[in-house]
């Protein structure tokens, strides 16, 4: 049954386009991404910040861009944009993420008594997010990743502070990653959804931040995989893993850490490890926990530049 | 107004914005000059920022922003085979836009994008009725060739298809013959980021920008895998010669009650942002190009109150207002490649 | 004092100083032994008030009470942050509904913060006069649209923050009168138009 209050185009389903001649090669990919990645974010008159920061602690450091800005969405009671770049040299294009916090307010009339703040989160792919065209209705992936983002930052808010109250959290992603036709032939979008989740996490903490709504801490997300090489014996942990750069990936842990407390809110991990191998749940998550280590360092970055700039 | 309390600025404006805006358009003092509660002079619009393609997934895809009204759309193509055009006739060259649903525009708010637009419900009727102007709009102004979103095929000498539908007796392609084997469908998806009155405008320009940036992949049908088969190599821009944009001012009367007389004063206030969209009950959009250095008018409407005269709307005032605002969305769209 | 050893920007988890040297203020919080950031925004130390005259005479040894300590808080200058009503706040508030036994009222502003989001709140019919409660009816005291000064006097239920005004400061402060004009208050229990001339009852605040 059609939805009549969209428009929903012609009535038989529609083919996205089959592409017969491969992947075009990274070298041309790469032509545009400069200025085509940037345009979103010139949004505020806060100075660009970027963070490069180098947390692959794998033989082959990498950079990973991250730029992520408070403030986007001034009728909201917080906000925040992120966005990550591809890494150099490397397929795919990145991830642009954006977070409004609506709230504290009141909740309604239906709704029972509460002495808390009570949460709510939504997390929705933009309909151009991902290689297949998504729908506007949300489908059980963003069911999950919502319910995943919950709990992560149900564990940082003081919430009987806003007795009371509700607080709506709205996570729109823009860009998700895997561009590449491969990354549907090969199954490899479960993997991103980690990365998502990780994004999903770190642009909320921020938005949260934005909006005055006090926290014990800044949760921030991390995500590390547990990866085959290309002759598939050797396996190696990765920190914010690029499912395709991989032959496989055997398993996959994405946490929600609050680093001055020490303390996980969140925690999910997909996948097998091989018995024989030499790693274990344990090593993988306290590599997703040194990548959100990582995380937490540019939100920190980016928030006192933001209250640093608003001074004068 | 309410000179017996003393009530502070930001008090005043969130107790009464009525009063509040009457009299910042009418300061008591000379000295002041009249201004909006958002400090633009009347006739003053918001300047747009626009960015091209700075989506990877999509075919096509601007964002602009206009003060705090931010909105990204991206345009996806996908095919659609004519045999699975239920309505589908080879003769029309026409109406090929329109009758076979070929543009598919929506508009998203639930966002979060102001505190009234949460996600978890249906698209509110703002929603509806943008997208609906949207597709209607992107029709009437002629926007796009059809051609552009033909696929032909040529069809083998030996082989002839006696299954065309009804369409069968005004011109069967003959053997041998090009035809059109299926079309694009471009899915127009616009995300507002951030709200603050104004929606049409910003997703109207939104949308031109957009399709002046989509490339299609060249594309050819496979008649063993019946399906359509693309290129990456040297895709093809869309032909969009026009430029329509669109204006939008509200007309504040300074009264809050309807049933009382106008006195005759009014204020025309141009790129209206939330609190001015709710305090005024009338609405005037113009659609105008200006390409080529001619006006050209694709559309007035007018919603709600009786101050906005046929006079008003052709005056040379209004007029040269709305093109100056087309100069400005025309450069920024352009300006941005 | 040590200030000098105090980060002037927090973010939330940022540890501003132990809690045996500060009292944790507004956007702080106490874990494991120091104050805590829970906001982002720019670090605040405040002095303790000096007692008036001179200080007591210690002939114990106590550990400073908590009054004698710096506070620290957090707050973020130059943009507003949500509020909440709470007990003994004056607010005001319009009124969007009456029944015969209360009125239902929006809150629009606590203390000096304008209010981004609305909350609902009640002023019973035993709430708006401090004397003669049994004489008050509810449509000869407030109109939809009145704006109101009232105080919160409780949390109320899961809907309503329930409000005061039994006290001759508390009341209606703006009023709208049937023909659409705004209204002056002429004495504690009316408004008069000053176009029509016509008056109306209402719960009048005392004008400040």
């Amino acid at each position: 049954m059609a939805d009549r209050r969209r428009v929903n185009g012609p009535g038989s389903s529609t083919l996205p386009p089959v592409y017969d001649d491969g992947e075009l090669n990274a070298a041309s990919r790469r032509q545009r991404a400069p200025d085509a990645i940037r345009p979103l974010c010139e949004t505020k008159p806060i100075p660009t910040i970027c963070s490069y920061m180098s947390y692959h602690e794998n033989l082959e450091t990498k950079t990973l861009r991250l730029d992520l800005k408070t403030g986007v969405t001034p009728s909201a009671s917080g906000s925040a944009y992120l966005e990550i770049e591809p890494r150099e040299g490397e397929h795919g294009s990145g991830m642009k993420l954006t977070c409004t916090v609506h709230g504290p307010r009141s909740l309604p009339r239906s709704a029972p008594f509460s002495p808390y703040m009570v949460l709510s989160t939504h997390v929705k792919f933009a309909p151009f997010a991902t290689k297949q065209r998504r729908g506007y209705l949300r489908d059980s992936s963003e069911k999950d990743l919502s319910t995943h983002l919950e709990t992560a930052l149900r564990g940082a808010l003081i919430a009987d502070r806003w007795p009371k109250s509700g607080v709506d959290i709205v996570v729109t992603i823009i860009e998700g990653e895997s561009t590449r036709q491969d990354a549907v032939e090969r199954r490899v979008e479960e993997w991103d959804v980690m990365n998502v989740l990780g994004g999903c996490i770190t642009v909320a903490s921020a938005a949260i931040a934005d909006a005055g709504i006090d926290c014990v801490d800044t949760v921030s997300g991390g995500v590390a995989a547990l990866v085959a090489s290309k002759d598939g014996n050797d396996a190696s942990i990765v920190l914010d893993p690029v499912a395709l750069e991989h032959e496989s990936v055997m398993a996959a842990c994405c946490v929600a850490y609050l680093p001055n407390r020490d303390e996980v809110t969140n925690l999910w991990f997909k996948g097998q490890l091989p018995l024989s191998a030499s790693y274990n749940h344990q090593s993988l998550v306290s590599r997703a926990v040194q990548a959100s280590r990582g995380t937490h360092g540019l939100i920190s970055a980016s928030l006192s530049e933001a209250i640093g700039s608003t001074q004068n | 107004m309410a000179p017996e309390v003393g009530l502070s600025r930001s008090t005043f404006a969130k107790l009464s914005p009525h009063p509040y805006l009457l009299a910042n358009l009418e300061p008591s003092d000379d000295s002041t000059p009249p201004a909006r509660s958002n400090g633009r002079a009347p006739f003053e619009v918001r300047k747009p920022t626009v960015n091209l393609s700075s989506l990877s997934h999509a075919h096509g895809s601007a964002l602009v922003r206009t003060g705090d009204t931010t909105v990204i759309c991206g345009i996806r193509a996908e095919t659609i085979l004519t045999e699975n055009i239920p309505n589908y006739r080879a003769s029309n060259t026409e109406t090929e836009l329109s009758d076979y649903d070929l543009l598919v525009p929506n508009i998203e708010l639930a966002t979060g994008s102001a505190p009234q637009f949460l996600p978890g419900g249906p698209p509110t009727t703002l929603a509806q009725t943008l997208s609906t102007k949207i597709y209607s709009l992107l029709h009437s102004s002629k926007l796009l060739r059809a051609e552009d979103l033909r696929i032909w095929h040529s069809r083998p000498a030996e082989t002839s298809f006696a299954d065309e539908e009804e369409g069968a007796e005004e011109s069967e392609p003959k053997e041998g013959e090009k035809y059109v084997v299926a079309y694009w469908v471009l899915y127009i998806d616009l995300f507002f980021i951030s709200f603050d009155g104004n929606p049409f405008d910003a997703a109207w320009a939104a949308t031109v920008a957009a399709l002046r940036d989509t490339k299609l992949p060249q594309a050819r049908y496979d008649p063993d895998r019946e399906m359509i088969l693309c290129s990456r190599k040297d895709p093809k821009p869309l032909t969009v010669e026009s430029m329509p944009i669109s204006c939008t001012a509200v007309i504040f009367t300074g009264k809050e009650t309807k049933d009382q007389p106008a006195d005759g004063k009014f204020w025309l206030l141009a790129d209206p942002d939330t609190l001015e969209e709710s305090l005024c009950d009338e609405t005037v959009t113009i659609v105008i190009d200006c390409t080529g250095g001619s006006r050209r008018i694709l559309s007035i409407s007018k919603h709600g109150g009786t101050v906005m005269t046929a006079k008003l709307l052709t005056s040379k005032e209004f007029l040269d207002w709305a093109s100056t605002r087309w100069e400005d969305f025309a450069s920024a769209i352009t300006g941005s490649h | 004092m040590a200030t000098d050893t105090l980060p002037s920007l927090a973010i939330p988890g940022t540890i501003l100083g132990p809690a045996s040297k500060y009292a944790a203020g507004p956007g702080t919080h106490v874990y494991g032994g120091n104050i805590v950031s829970s906001l982002l925004g720019n670090v605040n130390v405040t002095s303790p008030a000096k007692a008036p005259g001179p200080a007591k005479r210690l002939n114990k040894i106590t550990a400073p009470s908590v009054e004698e300590l710096s506070t620290i808080s957090v707050i973020r200058r130059g943009r507003k942050r949500e509020v909440l009503p709470d007990v003994g706040n004056t607010v005001l508030a319009r009124v969007v509904r009456l029944m015969p036994k209360q009125a239902i009222v929006v809150i629009q502003q606590v203390g000096d913060t304008v209010l981004q989001t609305e909350w609902q709140g009640v002023i019973r019919v035993q709430d708006v006069r401090a004397t003669e409660q049994d004489k008050v009816k509810i449509h000869e005291s407030f109109k939809p649209g009145d704006i109101v000064r009232a105080q919160v006097i409780s949390l109320g239920d899961q809907a309503n923050y329930y409000l005061s005004t039994a006290s001759n400061e508390l009341g209606v402060i703006m009023a709208t009168s049937d023909a659409g004009n705004d209204m002056v208050p002429i004495s504690w229990k009316e408004f008069k138009d000053p176009d029509t001339g016509v008056s109306e009852p209402r719960k009048v605040a005392k004008p400040s």
